[in-house]
């Protein structure tokens, strides 16, 4: 239990906010048993202010150390934002159920900077509900190889020490072992659920970039070596693990850099260890990068990158630059071993092409990810509300 | 009490034009009182009346001192639907001032959040950096009708950038209102990556746009031109033509064929295939 002592100690929230009825909540006493000194401030609305369009530079630092534990009221469970553009980019079934919003964590290119409105961080207290909405879904597709992430718009795991949402999730999905669950950080907290008993269907995913980019563009997250300890960690209680090369960065000898990091990890694990290995280049919203440069300045590697406009709106490196990139990486992993399953995140067709020669359903090992399902209910009737111009 | 009128054509007008259009005169000066409104062509109205004459009978002056919050801010924001970074910032100024604040019936930090526009902190920096902006920039800001997100890119402009006259010569110069905009954002970034850009003001101000965009983006500006350089030297076929396109994230040949006979189609074809080969030899433009 010290490993996650020390996990809670490297945590800074400086205020922490409670919606009078998420007070007794589990969730809630969790944190306030982690946090004991820090008064509750009762709050029933958006603390800090009401939400805004666009959080000022100030607006969006203070928000990564106030916490607002808050009950949720809309629906959990979404597919993944890359399977609704179906069209224009490649996307495996991947699900998000999303438990929070906001990330403690600082790097100079999260999409969030272009999302956020509220200025607290969000932990969403009933926690029960979306379990309950999980098991309904269950009722029709729990024979379904669905993978269920909880890392879209927070870090799976930075604030997981206070919450211990880890352990009740891997309880949940231990009775649906055809699913998949998903955590997806940049931190090392993994202690708080290594001694959980699991269905060996949770896979521990770590973003990973070169220590050089992490210590540059990743502010406030765990350090490369500390990832993949906390990768070893896991790996040797039984969970699954997955890498995300992404975003991959491009910067002068950026070569020497991902071959170094590919090394580190094909020298670590094997590829009957790694799930899977997924790779995007960097990208964000055109509207984004004022924010990010009054933040970062312009000696950051991402704002002062040559970025394109591209086929759905994102800013993008070039094409041939992307290509390059992924083909370097995958070189690089073949070279040590064939077997790696490496996937493209977010990334358009010709990409896959360019880069692994094949479509997503032409790639052994990874057909199953990228196999259509059916449309949840749930999704259905956000449909049907959406054409029909009700409002949820 | 709901004052809710049609506003399909009220703009807000300039003083000069009030004077000249709508026999309209300000005792004082704007940043003393209120722009003034034309409704359907004829009927002006005012706020802060103290600070107005009228000279047209059918005018009609409102005072804001006698409303409600609610009632002021409704009307205001129906009043001034589309109001431009100028009007802002001269009514930030305004709201200031000791007398309206204490006699007003909102302040401005009442009206952002009435009428849901991001005014933070950052924004009141966006509009302390409007007036140090010189004043033939204000007006460009004024003619053009730029809105505070225009100007979003001043945020992150460096000290050393506010003492050149930039922002002057891009009033002065004949740059369109896009093009001057992205001349601001690109100016901010050389600067703040330490990428000396001097030698741009020596061209003409068509010319910047383009000077500016090689240096911000200067590794695909380097790619591009090599491209189209090795393009140029790929011998073809009469009727035929190509060039190196970027489009976005993405660049290539665009290629153009006029073909007045089969045989010219053959060489066209022959000289297609020559290409192909030579393009598949350049690993880096693939
Ligand atoms: S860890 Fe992810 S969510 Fe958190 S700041 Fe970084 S990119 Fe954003």
């Amino acid at each position: 239990m010290n490993s996650v002592l020390q996990s809670v100690s490297k945590i800074q929230i400086d205020r922490l906010f409670v919606h009078p009825e998420a007070l007794d909540t589990v969730i809630c006493q969790r944190v306030a048993a982690a946090l004991p000194d820090l008064p509750i401030e009762m709050a029933e609305q958006t603390p800090l202010g009401p939400e805004r369009d666009r959080l000022s530079a100030d607006e969006y630092v203070r928000s990564k150390r106030s916490l607002w534990l808050t009950p949720f009221r809309g629906t959990f469970f979404k597919r993944c934002p890359g399977a609704t553009q179906k069209k224009v980019l490649n996307c495996c079934n991947y699900h998000v159920l999303n438990l929070g919003s906001q990330c403690n964590f600082d790097c100079s290119y999260c999409y969030l900077q272009s999302y956020l409105q509220h200025k607290t961080l969000k932990i969403y207290t009933n926690v029960d509900s979306a379990l309950a909405e999980l098991r309904e879904m269950a009722q029709e597709h729990g024979h379904l190889p669905f993978r269920v992430g909880t890392g879209e718009i927070m870090d799976s795991l930075s604030l997981d020490p206070l919450t211990l949402v880890s352990r009740d999730l891997i309880a949940f999905f231990a009775n649906y072992p055809k699913w998949t669950l998903e955590f997806k950080t940049k931190s090392d907290f993994v202690d708080q659920f290594l001694d959980a008993p699991h269905a060996g269907n949770v896979v521990v995913s770590w973003s990973v970039n070169p220590a050089e980019i992490v210590n540059r563009e990743e502010h406030g997250t765990a350090r490369l070596a500390e990832r993949l300890a906390a990768a070893r960690r896991c790996r040797n209680r039984g969970f699954q693990i997955a890498f995300h090369l992404d975003p991959m960065i491009y910067f002068p000898d950026w070569q020497l850099h991902y071959a170094e990091l590919v090394d580190q990890i094909t020298s670590q694990f094997s590829p009957d260890d790694v799930n899977v290995i997924s790779m995007g280049a960097l990208r964000f919203q055109p509207e984004q990068r004022f924010l990010m440069k009054e933040r970062f300045g312009l000696k950051s590697l991402v704002t002062s990158a040559e970025m394109w406009p591209s086929e759905g709106g994102k800013l993008r490196y070039d094409f041939q630059i992307r290509n390059q990139m992924f083909d370097f990486v995958i070189q690089r992993f073949r070279g040590h071993n064939s077997r790696w399953r490496i996937f493209l995140c977010m990334e358009t067709p010709e990409t896959w092409i360019q880069s692994l020669q094949q479509t997503p359903m032409q790639v052994e090992g990874l057909r199953d990810l990228f196999r259509p399902l059916p449309k949840l209910a749930l999704e259905t009737e956000v449909a049907t509300q959406v054409t029909n111009g009700v409002q949820s | 009490m709901k004052f809710r009128l049609d506003l399909t054509h009220a703009e807000p007008l300039p003083i000069k034009l009030c004077v000249s259009q709508l026999s309209w005169r300000a005792v004082a000066s704007w940043n003393a009182c209120l722009p003034g409104v034309a409704i359907h062509g004829h009927m002006v109205v005012m706020a802060g009346a103290e600070s107005v004459e009228v000279e047209k009978p059918d005018s009609t002056i409102l005072n804001f001192s006698n409303l409600q919050k609610s009632e002021a801010l409704d009307f205001f924001s129906s009043l001034y639907p589309d109001l431009g970074i100028y009007h802002w910032a001269h009514l930030w100024e305004w709201l200031q001032h000791p007398t309206v604040k204490n006699s007003f019936p909102f302040s401005f930090a009442d009206l952002t959040e009435f009428v849901h526009l991001h005014i933070s902190r950052d924004f009141e920096i966006a509009l302390a950096h409007f007036w140090r902006a010189p004043a033939s920039f204000q007006q460009w800001a004024l003619d053009k009708k730029l809105q505070g997100r225009d100007l979003v890119a001043l945020q992150s402009w460096p000290q050393a950038l506010w003492s050149q006259s930039i922002l002057e010569m891009i009033a002065m110069s004949p740059l369109s209102k896009s093009d001057a905009l992205q001349c601001i954002e690109w100016l901010g970034d050389l600067a703040g990556m330490d990428v000396d850009f001097s030698g741009v003001w020596s061209m003409p101000a068509a010319q910047w746009l383009q000077q500016l965009r090689k240096l911000r983006f200067a590794e695909s500006a380097a790619r591009d031109a090599s491209a189209k350089n090795w393009l140029a030297a790929v011998p073809k076929a009469k009727g035929l033509s190509w060039q190196w396109v970027r489009q976005g994230d993405q660049t290539g040949v665009d290629i153009r064929a006029f073909v007045r006979g089969p045989q010219e189609l053959e060489r066209q074809l022959e000289s297609l295939k020559k290409l192909f080969s030579a393009w598949s030899g350049r690993g880096d433009l693939t």
